[in-house]
C-alpha cells in the first residue's frame, strides 16, 4: 500500500513537472505579457523597467530554472492583472470547481450505470434503442452547445432556473447538467457494452444454475464485473470534465478555476495560468489515484495492497 | 413420498429444443426421450454439436437467448419442469438439480471468494445464516478434498488451480443436496491425471450420496468409468441407448461402432486412428432422414429420406437405425422431411 502511494506520488510529481514545463514554454512562445501590461504610450524605458520588475529580461533558460525553483515551493507569484497572489486566487475558486465537477460526476454515475444496465438487460428492445440514441447524442453534442441549449430552454423559454451565477442550489443545476450529459453518455455506453459482455460469460449461467434470483445475478455478480471498464471510463473522462468546466464556467459565469484559467489565458496572466494548470493537474492525478484504489475494492486480482 | 418414489427421478419425453437463427429455426435437441432412475448414472456421449449441452441446459431451462424448448416434457418426480413458473424453477435449480460445468476457470465469478459462491446457494436453498453457510462451505470443501478448507474458503478463484476449481465446483453443486447432478464435460478442460482424480471423486460422492448423475462427455473412456447406462447422441438425436458394458461389447448403431473404432487404444497396434469420415453437420445444415447417413458406411436409400424410429433390442438396449427393424417409420416420416425442408 505504502509502496503504491510512493510510486504514484513519484509518477505524479514527474507528470506535474512536465505539464507546468509545457505550459511555461507555450506561454513564453505565445507572446510578450509586458507589451499587454504596459500602456500603449509607455516609453521603451518604462517597458524595460516593467520587464525587469517581473524578471522577463533574463534568458529563457534562466527563467525556466527560476520558475521550477519557485513552483517547487508553491510560489506562483502575483497575478499580472490583479497583483494578488496567483495561488490565493486559484485556491479561492477551487471549491466552486470541485463542487461542479463532483455534482456532474454524481449525476452521471447515478443515472448512467442503471441506464446502461437497463439497456443491456433489455437488449434490442425500446429501452435499449433509446439509451443508445441518447448516449450517441450526448457524446456528439459539444458541451458549450448543451450549455447554451439548457440556458435557452430553462433560463429563457421556461424561466425556472437562473441562467448564470453562483451561490444557491438552483445555480448549480444547469452547469452541472451540462457537464453531466456528456459524462452520462459515456457511462451509459460503457456500462451497456460491459454488461453485455459479462452476461455472456459462463459464470453467469452457473449462478443461475444455482437457482439464485435474477436480482442477485445482475446486481451482485454481473454489475460488479461490469463496473471495472466503467471505472476506466471515469478516469479517462475526468479530464474532459475539467476541460468542459473551463467552457461551462465561462458560459454560466461560474466563479471556478476554469473560468479563471480562461480569463488569465486571454490576459496572458502567466502566474495565474500556471497556478490554475498546476491545481487542475493535481486534481486529475489525485482523482485517478483514487480510482486506482477503487479498482482494488472491486477486483481482488488487482488488489495493490496485497 | 411413496408415490413419488415409484416414479423415476427424471423422465424426458420427446424433448425438442430449437434455436432461432437468421436463417430459420433448427432443432438442437430433437425428440430425445430417456429415463433416469434415482441413484443411477446415465452417460451422454457425442461429438461437439451433438446437442448434449443443449439437452442439459434445457432440463434446467437455462437456454441461451435464441434457444427455446418447443415440445416434449421433462418430468422430475412426475412434475413437468416445463410447466413450472420461473420462481418454482429457481427452487429446482441447485436444490433438486445441481450442475457442474466444463470450464472451471470461467465458471466462478472472479470477484467473490470460493466460500461465498458456495454459501450463496446454501443460504438460498437451505435457509442458513451466513455463519452456518460458511461452515457448510468449509465442510463441503473438505469433502471434495481441498486441503486447508477453512483458508481455501476465503480464497478467490484465481488463487485455485484448475483441478482445485473443479473440486470446488463439485462442492458448490452438491451444497444444497440435489438428487440429480448434471455434469457437463466436467473433466474435459483438465490434465489427464487431474481428470482421473476428479472422476474418482465424482464416482465416490455419487455412491456415498446415492445421487443420480447425468454425465455428459465426448470421451467414451470417461463415460465407461462412471456410467451405468450410455446414451449416444448425434445431430441432436439419440442414436443408441444401452447399458454401458453392452454398448462396448455389442454396439448396434453404425455411429456407435465408428465412435468405438475411432478411440485410440493402447492394446491395439499403433496404427493410424480410424477417424469417422466427414464432419458433424452444423445446426443449420442437418441432413434429412437419419442425421448420420452422409457419414455412415452402411447408409441405405431410405436413410436419407426418413428418420428411423426407436427399436428395442432387449436388455434395455434401444437404437434408432434403419438396419434394425425397419417397420414403424411412417409416424415420424412426415415431420422428419418437414424439418429437413428448412435446411
Amino acid at each position: 500500500m505504502l509502496r503504491f502511494f510512493l510510486r504514484r506520488a513519484m509518477e505524479s510529481l514527474i507528470t506535474i513537472i512536465v505539464i507546468v514545463s509545457v505550459v511555461f514554454l507555450v506561454l513564453n512562445l505565445s507572446g510578450d505579457p509586458i507589451r499587454m501590461m504596459a500602456s500603449p504610450t509607455a516609453s521603451a524605458e518604462e517597458v524595460a523597467e516593467l520587464r525587469a520588475a517581473f524578471g522577463f529580461d533574463k534568458p529563457l533558460v534562466l527563467r525556466y530554472g527560476d520558475f521550477l525553483a519557485q513552483i517547487s515551493r508553491l510560489r506562483f507569484g502575483d497575478s499580472i492583472s490583479t497583483r494578488q497572489p496567483a495561488l490565493r486566487m486559484v485556491l479561492q475558486r477551487l471549491p466552486a470547481t470541485l463542487l461542479l465537477a463532483f455534482t456532474a460526476l454524481a449525476i452521471a454515475t447515478i443515472l448512467g450505470i442503471p441506464l446502461g444496465m437497463l439497456a443491456a438487460v433489455r437488449r434490442g428492445k425500446a429501452a435499449d434503442t433509446a439509451a443508445v440514441l441518447v448516449s450517441m447524442m450526448g457524446q456528439a453534442m459539444p458541451v458549450f452547445w448543451i450549455a447554451l441549449l439548457l440556458i435557452f430552454v430553462f433560463g429563457v423559454m421556461i424561466p425556472i432556473l437562473p441562467p448564470s451565477g453562483y451561490g444557491t442550489f438552483a445555480h448549480l443545476v444547469l452547469p452541472s447538467i451540462s457537464i453531466a450529459i456528456f459524462l452520462l453518455a459515456g457511462i451509459v455506453r460503457v456500462t451497456r457494452a460491459s454488461m453485455l459482455e459479462v452476461l455472456q460469460q459462463p459464470f453467469v449461467t452457473v449462478v443461475r444454475s444455482k437457482g439464485l434470483e435474477e436480482r442477485i445475478v445482475l446486481f451482485k455478480h454481473a454489475l460488479r464485473n461490469a463496473s471495472i471498464p466503467v471505472l476506466t471510463q471515469l478516469t479517462l473522462q475526468m479530464r474532459f470534465v475539467i476541460g468542459g468546466s473551463v467552457v461551462v464556467e465561462s458560459v454560466f459565469g461560474w466563479p471556478g478555476v476554469g473560468q479563471l484559467l480562461a480569463q488569465a489565458a486571454y490576459g496572458r496572466d502567466y502566474p495565474v495560468v500556471i497556478a490554475a494548470t498546476f491545481f487542475i493537474a493535481l486534481f486529475i492525478l489525485a482523482f485517478s489515484m483514487m480510482l486506482d484504489l477503487a479498482y482494488g475494492l472491486v477486483d481482488p486480482r488487482v488488489r495493490i495492497w496485497h | 413420498m411413496s408415490d413419488a418414489a415409484k416414479k423415476p427421478l427424471l423422465e424426458v419425453r420427446n424433448l425438442r429444443t430449437v434455436i432461432d437463427t437468421a436463417h430459420g429455426t433448427f432443432p438442437a435437441v430433437d425428440e430425445v426421450s430417456f429415463v433416469l432412475e434415482r441413484g443411477a448414472v446415465l452417460g451422454v456421449v457425442g461429438e461437439s454439436g451433438s446437442g448434449k449441452s443443449m439437452l442439459a441446459l434445457s432440463l434446467l431451462r437455462l437456454l441461451p437467448g435464441k434457444g427455446r424448448i418447443e415440445s416434449g416434457e421433462a418430468l422430475l418426480d412426475g412434475r413437468n419442469l416445463r410447466a413450472l413458473s420461473e420462481r418454482e424453477m429457481r427452487g429446482v435449480r441447485g436444490r433438486r438439480i445441481g450442475m457442474i460445468f466444463q470450464e472451471p476457470l470461467t465458471s466462478f465469478d472472479p470477484l467473490y471468494t470460493i466460500g461465498d459462491q458456495i454459501a450463496e446457494s446454501v443460504r438460498k436453498h437451505l435457509g442458513l445464516k451466513p455463519r452456518q453457510a460458511r461452515e457448510k462451505a468449509v465442510e463441503l470443501l473438505s469433502t471434495v478434498g481441498i486441503p486447508r478448507p477453512d483458508l481455501a474458503c476465503d480464497e478467490y478463484p484465481f488463487q485455485f488451480s484448475g483441478g482445485m476449481r473443479q473440486r470446488a465446483m463439485i462442492a458448490m453443486a452438491l451444497a444444497p443436496d440435489p438428487e440429480l447432478l448434471i455434469a457437463d464435460e466436467p473433466t474435459t478442460a483438465l490434465d489427464v491425471t487431474i481428470q482421473a482424480q476428479i472422476l474418482e471423486l465424482l464416482a465416490k460422492l455419487q455412491r456415498e450420496r446415492g445421487i443420480a448423475v447425468l454425465f455428459i462427455s465426448h470421451n467414451l473412456g470417461v463415460i465407461a468409468e462412471i456410467a451405468d447406462e450410455v446414451m449416444v447422441m448425434y445431430g441432436g438425436q439419440v442414436m443408441e441407448r444401452s447399458e454401458v458394458v453392452r454398448l462396448f461389447d455389442a454396439p448396434a448403431h453404425p455411429y456407435t461402432q465408428s465412435l468405438l473404432e475411432a478411440r485410440p487404444a493402447l492394446d491395439r497396434a499403433p496404427s493410424r486412428l480410424r477417424a469417422i469420415p466427414g464432419q458433424v453437420p452444423s445446426l443449420e445444415s442437418r441432413p434429412a432422414g437419419c442425421p448420420f447417413h452422409p457419414r455412415c458406411g452402411r447408409a441405405m436409400d431410405i436413410c436419407s429420406r426418413a428418420r428411423p424410429s426407436r427399436s428395442f433390442l432387449g436388455s434395455g438396449q434401444e437404437v434408432a437405425c434403419w438396419l434394425q427393424g425397419a417397420g414403424n417409420a411412417f409416424q415420424t416420416h412426415a415431420r422428419a422431411s418437414g424439418a429437413g425442408g428448412e435446411s
